[in-house]
């Protein structure tokens, strides 16, 4: 019986995910048909339908969500290829992933105080500039919820890479490399699709951005938050 | 193909689970996975792992991450509810803290000067590179600025060879140059390498500079509009 809900849950997300990405690739990949919103929307939906509660589709979680330790190893990869640029402009690059990475996790959490968010809240929202793997181990440490997490560093991805473009140009930087930096700190995954729309350079970066925002909020979070309240 | 997948998931599930091992043992707050990608960075840069055992695998595996995450997800239709009575308060707080986040990190890196300093311009020009084990090649550029060369080469270089550049042309007269090799790509039967100076004097990084800015006023500069945007010009070397 177990053995058919886990097969039947795998099954069930394999095709929502499949559904959901011939949905994005035939709308021109459009920032708005994202897949893991349609994928979980989609789920959901089924879920509801047939009258089975998530503990029976979360059999699968373990199986899934095991494979997200070799996802995040695999962004050395992005790191590895770029160390040239990398290493040629640590200081700007270091320094300005830092000060990415402390302004938002401090603006997050004045914006809750002031805004009256639930301390859960607080800390599910603070580590959503990481990419979902990353963010979502974080947020173990510091008293967040796993799914609203990863919910809000994709809707924070959505938000970034829609207006962060234009915002930078606004802000007149111009240079490829602090775009990119910028685009990979703030919005992830995401941030190197519309870097890799930009340029090559744009997507690079923002790679090596990506890996680099997740170590360094790692390092970071678990001192600064406990001391924010 | 799927054989050599797994085998390539394999290497990464070994490198995820010394890392998961490390924060347990040492009860750190630092998440296993980040540790692991720091170490699999670590041995790459070594020479341990190389790029080709594992490409395929990372590949796919950066491709559908978003798949992994979907029975996380799914535990919202446990918790919709505390998502609807403050949805405007976690938007707010979304927004904010990314044009602050956007804002800082962009100013820093351009401040603090990252990137391309220098206008390219493209345009072909005769140039001779002699490798400390190469014999001199006489190939042309595709692009050139005050910071470096792109040439087109039929021979591919590694990342990272050290070079002796001679351009000549009429109206630069000649320059020297030594440079290190930091881009390659496979463009057609040919191969385009990124040429960054690293040493070369004062006079003739002026006259280079001098030069892309005089054609990059009336020869084709890169086109690509991103690019474009992004040189500074330094004024005082107008004429």
């Amino acid at each position: 019986m177990n053995t058919l809900l886990i097969v039947a849950s795998l099954g069930l997300t394999i095709g929502v995910y499949s559904l959901s990405r011939f949905i994005y690739l035939r709308g021109n990949k459009h920032p708005l048909l994202n897949v893991l919103f349609l994928s979980t929307f989609l789920v959901i939906v089924v879920l509801r339908v047939c009258h089975f509660t998530y503990d029976e589709y979360v059999s699968c979680k373990d199986i899934i969500s095991y494979f997200l330790g070799p996802a995040t190893v695999a962004l050395a990869v992005p790191l590895f290829k770029n160390r040239l640029v990398l290493k040629k402009y640590s200081i700007p690059i270091l320094v300005g992933i830092l000060f990415g990475s402390l302004s938002g996790m401090t603006t997050t959490v004045l914006m809750g105080n002031v805004t009256g968010l639930s301390r859960t809240m607080t800390m599910s929202l603070a580590p959503k500039f990481v990419t979902i793997p990353i963010a979502v181990e974080i947020a173990k440490y510091i008293g967040g919820d796993q799914a609203l997490v990863a919910v809000f560093v994709a809707v924070t991805g959505l938000i970034s890479s829609a207006f962060g473009p234009t915002l930078l140009t606004r802000l007149k930087v111009t240079d490829p490399v602090a775009r990119g930096i910028a685009l990979g700190t703030t919005a992830a995954g995401q941030g190197v699709a519309v870097g890799l729309q930009e340029g090559e350079m744009q997507g690079a970066m923002a790679g090596l951005a990506m890996a680099l925002a997740g170590v360094v909020t790692a390092l970071i979070a678990p001192m600064l938050l406990p001391l924010m309240r | 193909m799927y054989i050599k997948l797994l085998w390539q998931t394999g290497i990464l599930c070994v490198f995820s689970w010394v890392g998961t091992q490390i924060t347990e043992r040492l009860h750190t707050s630092i998440p296993g996975n980040v540790i692991g990608m720091v170490l699999l960075f670590v041995f790459m840069c070594l020479g341990v792992i190389k790029l080709q055992y594992i490409e395929d695998a990372v590949n796919v595996l950066l491709k559908h991450m978003l798949f992994f995450f979907i029975p996380i997800v799914v535990g919202l239709m446990n918790s919709g509810d505390l998502i609807y009575k403050s949805g405007l308060a976690l938007v707010a707080s979304i927004v904010v803290s990314v044009v602050v986040a956007l804002t800082l990190t962009g100013i820093a890196v351009q401040k603090l000067g990252a990137g391309r300093k220098y206008l390219r311009t493209e345009i072909q020009l005769a140039i001779q590179i002699i490798g400390t084990d190469l014999s001199p090649i006489n190939i042309l550029t595709e692009d050139i600025s005050g910071g470096g060369v792109k040439v087109i080469s039929k021979q591919l270089l590694e990342i990272g060879t050290q070079l002796n550049c001679t351009i000549s042309n009429s109206k630069l007269g000649i320059i020297k140059a030594n440079g290190e090799v930091v881009r390659t790509e496979k463009k057609d039967q040919d191969f385009r390498l990124g040429i960054n100076f690293t040493e070369i004097s004062k006079r003739d990084r002026n006259k280079l500079i001098d030069f892309t800015y005089r054609m990059g006023e009336h020869a084709a500069i890169n086109t690509s509009e991103a690019n474009a945007r992004s040189y500074s010009i330094p004024l005082e070397n107008t004429d």
